[in-house]
C-alpha cells in the first residue's frame, strides 16, 4: 500500500528526526557521489587516452631495431636498420598503405633571439600519411623538394607557437629558421594533435631525411620505420609481411630470432584498455563499497527506529493495520531517506566530477545513465535494507509492541 | 448459543527467566450484546493481559477465545487486524496516541488502514473530536494536549470506524476526577447507545455505574455480580 496518507507519514517519520535522517543519508550521499565521480573521472580518462592514441592513427605499426623480449628491448642492436633496407621492404609488403623511415634527434631551433629545443624526425612526405597529420598553415615538404633535399621544415603546433608566439594563425610560413644553425625555410605549421601519455606531440618539427642525412645527422641509422596498413583488419597480415620481408632483407635465417620489432597501435591501444577499464572497475568497486557502507548505515538507523519505535508499532496495529501496512510504511521511509541521499549524492557527485576533471584537464561530465543507475541502487538498497528491520516490526504482536519499554 | 464475547479456560504465561509465570489461570467470561461489564481487582492480577486478549491484541496461550462467534486462535493475522479494525475500539490507561501526528490524525488514523477516502476520513475525524468537546485541539500534536483531553482523542480513536465492542484499560486512571467524570460519561453513552462496553478500573464509583462487576484476582475470576439498580439503564443483556 502506497496511499497519499503512508507516503505522508512516511514523510513526517523522516523529517521529525532531521538529524537523524540526515546522519542517516550521509552515507548514502558519500557512496553515490564516489561512484558517480569515480566512474565518469575514469571514463573521461579512458576517452582522453583513447581518443590521444587514435589520434596516432588506429593502422599505424612502428618498426623499431633491436628484439623484444619479455623484459623489453636487448640492445644492442646486432643489427641496424638502414635506409636501404626501407626501401627494399616498401616494395615487399602489400598490405602496407604507406611507410616512412624517421630518424629522431633533439635540435635547437632558433628563430631571431627566441630558440627552443625540439625533437626532429627527419623523414619522408609519406610520415603525414602514415601518421595522419594535418596541417594548419602550408604544406608538407614536397616529394621534390625532399629529392633536391632542400631544406624545408614543418613545425608541430608548439613548435610555431614557442618560436613564433602563440598568435593564431602564427604566420610563420616562409620563415627562415635555424636548425642546429643552419638555415631552414619553414613550409607547413601542423594542427594541435595533444598530448600522449606524457609526450607532447605538437613539440615536433619534420624535416626530409635526404637533407638531413647530408647535414644535419650525417649518414645514421634508422630510429624507426612508420607503416600504416591498408585497413585496421589487415594489421596483422601487414605485421607478418613486415616481420618476413625485414628478416629476409637482414639476411637472417627464416625463422631466427628477429632483430627488431613490430609493435600495433591497436596492441597498445587494447593494452591501454585493459588497464583502464580494470581501473575504472576498480574505482567502481571501491565506490560500490562505499554505498554498500552508506546502505548498512540505513539499515542500523531503521533497526535503532523500530527499536524507538516499537510502541507506535503497537499503537498501529492496534488501531487495525495490517502486517503489509507496518511494512510498506518502513519500507516507504527508508526508500525516502535513500532516494534523498541518492538526489543529494548526485549533486555532490556531479560538482566533485566537474571540478575533479577542470583538475585533471578531462572533459568530464557526469552522464544521465551513470545518475540515473546510482539513484536506482540506492533506492534499492533502502528497499533491501529498509526491509529487514520492517519485516521484524511487522511481527510483533501489538501487546508485545506496546508493553516494550 | 454463544455469547458476543466468549471466554472458556483461557490462560496466559509469560516467560519470565527460566520459567513461565502465568499472568491468567483459567478465566471462564461470556458477555452479551450491550452489556456494560467493568473488570476490578488487584494491581498485577491480570486485568490488562485478560483486557490484550480480548481486544485481540495478545494471543491466549491455552483454553478458547471466541469473539462474534469465531474462534481467534484459528484467524490469520490479516483476520485479527480486521477484527481490531471494524468490531474493537481500544482505549489505553496510557493514551498511547502516536506522538508524531496530529489529534486529528490520530483519530484518522484507524480510517487510513480501514481504507476510508480522506475527505470523509477528515470529516468523520473532526465531528468527533467536535463531538468530544476537544475540536479546536485537532491540529495540536498529543504532548500539547493534557491528559484528559489526549484521553478523549484516544476515545474518538477508538470509536473513529464505529466499532459495537468499546474496551477501556483504566481510562480514567491518569486523569482527575472532573476529567475522568466526562471520560466516563462518554463511555455511558456509547453504551447506552447500543455499544457492548468493558472497562477496567480500581475505583469503586466507576465500578459503581456498570451493570456488572467482573472480579479478577490471581489470574482467576474470583466473582461476577450483575446489579440490576444500576443507574446507566442501557439496552441491558441479551443482544446478539
Ligand atoms: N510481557 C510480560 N512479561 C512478563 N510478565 C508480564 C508481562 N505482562 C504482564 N506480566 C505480568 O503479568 C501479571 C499481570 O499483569 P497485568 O498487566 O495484566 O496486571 P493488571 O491487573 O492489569 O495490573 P494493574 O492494575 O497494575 O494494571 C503481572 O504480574 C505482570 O508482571
Ligand atoms: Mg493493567
Amino acid at each position: 500500500m502506497v496511499s497519499a496518507a503512508g507516503l505522508g507519514m512516511a514523510l513526517r517519520a523522516v523529517l521529525v528526526n532531521r538529524l537523524r535522517s540526515l546522519l542517516t543519508i550521509l552515507g548514502v550521499v558519500i557512496g553515490v557521489a564516489a561512484v558517480i565521480a569515480l566512474t565518469s573521472l575514469g571514463r573521461a580518462t579512458t576517452s582522453r587516452v583513447e581518443s590521444t592514441v587514435e589520434g596516432l592513427g588506429t593502422n599505424l605499426l612502428v618498426v623499431s631495431p633491436g628484439a623484444a623480449t619479455a623484459t623489453g628491448f636487448v640492445s644492442p642492436q646486432q643489427a641496424p636498420i638502414t635506409l636501404a633496407q626501407e626501401q627494399a621492404l616498401q616494395a615487399a609488403v602489400p598490405a602496407v598503405d604507406a611507410m616512412a623511415p624517421v630518424i629522431t634527434t633533439a635540435a635547437t631551433l632558433a628563430y631571431g633571439s627566441t630558440s627552443a629545443t625540439v625533437p626532429t624526425e627527419a623523414t619522408t612526405v609519406d610520415i603525414a600519411r602514415v601518421r595522419n597529420l594535418r596541417l594548419a598553415e602550408g604544406s608538407f615538404f614536397s616529394p621534390a623538394a625532399q629529392a633536391a633535399g632542400a631544406a624545408d621544415i614543418v613545425l608541430g603546433a608548439q613548435a610555431a607557437a614557442d618560436l613564433f608566439g602563440s598568435s593564431d594563425p602564427p604566420g610563420a610560413v616562409g620563415a627562415t629558421v635555424e636548425v642546429n644553425g643552419l638555415p631552414f625555410t619553414v613550409v607547413g605549421v601542423l594542427a594541435p594533435l595533444g598530448q600522449s601519455g606524457a609526450t607532447n606531440q605538437d613539440l615536433s618539427a619534420f624535416v626530409p631525411i635526404t637533407t638531413a642525412m647530408g647535414e644535419l645527422t650525417g649518414p645514421a641509422d634508422l630510429s624507426a620505420i612508420y607503416a600504416s596498413a591498408r585497413s585496421a583488419g589487415e594489421m596483422a597480415l601487414a605485421t607478418a609481411e613486415i616481420d618476413a620481408a625485414l628478416t629476409a632483407i637482414q639476411g637472417l635465417a627464416p625463422g631466427s630470432a628477429p632483430d627488431f620489432t613490430v609493435t600495433s597501435q591497436t596492441q597498445v591501444l587494447s593494452t591501454l584498455n585493459t588497464v583502464t577499464a580494470e581501473l575504472t572497475t576498480f574505482l567502481g568497486a571501491i565506490a560500490g563499497i562505499s554505498l554498500l557502507v552508506g546502505g548498512i548505515g540505513i539499515m542500523n538507523i531503521m533497526l535503532v527506529s523500530v527499536t524507538e519505535r516499537t510502541r507506535e508499532i503497537g499503537i498501529r496495529k492496534a488501531v487495525g493495520a495490517r502486517r503489509a501496512d507496518i511494512l510498506s510504511q518502513f519500507v516507504l521511509e527508508a526508500v525516502l531517506l535513500s532516494l534523498a541521499g541518492g538526489v543529494l549524492g548526485v549533486a555532490v557527485g556531479s560538482l566533485i566530477t566537474l571540478l575533479g576533471g577542470r583538475a585533471l584537464g578531462v572533459a568530464a561530465s557526469p552522464s544521465a545513465s551513470s545518475d540515473l543507475v546510482a539513484l536506482a541502487f540506492s533506492v534499492a538498497v533502502g528497499v533491501v535494507f529498509g526491509a529487514y528491520p520492517a519485516v521484524r516490526a511487522s511481527r510483533l504482536m501489538p501487546m508485545q509492541a506496546l508493553r516494550y519499554e | 448459543m454463544s455469547a458476543f464475547i466468549e471466554l472458556e479456560g483461557v490462560t496466559k504465561g509469560f516467560p519470565v527467566g527460566g520459567g513461565v509465570y502465568p499472568a491468567l489461570r483459567g478465566i471462564d467470561l461470556a458477555v452479551e450484546r450491550g452489556e456494560f461489564v467493568a473488570v476490578t481487582g488487584p494491581s498485577g492480577h491480570g486485568k490488562s493481559t485478560l483486557m490484550s486478549i480480548i481486544g485481540v491484541l495478545d494471543r491466549p496461550t491455552g483454553g478458547r477465545y471466541r469473539l462474534e462467534g469465531v474462534e481467534v486462535a484459528g484467524l490469520s493475522e490479516d483476520a485479527m487486524a480486521r477484527l481490531r479494525s471494524r468490531t474493537i475500539g481500544f482505549v489505553f490507561q496510557g493514551f498511547h496516541l502516536v506522538p508524531t501526528l496530529t489529534a486529528l490524525e490520530n483519530v484518522e488514523l484507524p480510517m487510513v488502514y480501514a481504507r476510508v477516502p480522506p475527505a470523509e476520513r477528515r470529516r468523520r475525524a473532526q465531528a468527533l473530536l467536535e463531538w468530544a468537546g476537544i475540536g479546536e485541539h485537532a491540529r495540536q500534536r498529543p504532548v500539547q494536549m493534557s491528559g484528559g483531553e489526549q484521553q478523549r482523542v484516544a476515545i474518538c480513536r477508538a470509536l473513529a470506524l464505529d466499532p459495537p465492542l468499546i474496551l477501556a484499560d483504566e481510562p480514567t486512571g491518569n486523569l482527575d476526577s472532573h476529567s475522568g467524570r466526562v471520560v466516563l460519561d462518554q463511555l455511558a453513552g456509547l453504551n447506552a447507545e447500543g455499544r457492548t462496553v468493558v472497562l477496567v478500573t480500581h475505583d469503586p464509583t466507576v465500578a459503581a455505574r456498570a451493570r456488572r462487576e467482573v472480579h479478577i484476582f490471581d489470574g482467576r475470576v474470583e466473582w461476577d455480580r450483575r446489579r440490576p439498580d444500576a443507574p446507566s439503564a442501557a439496552g441491558g443483556a441479551g443482544g446478539g
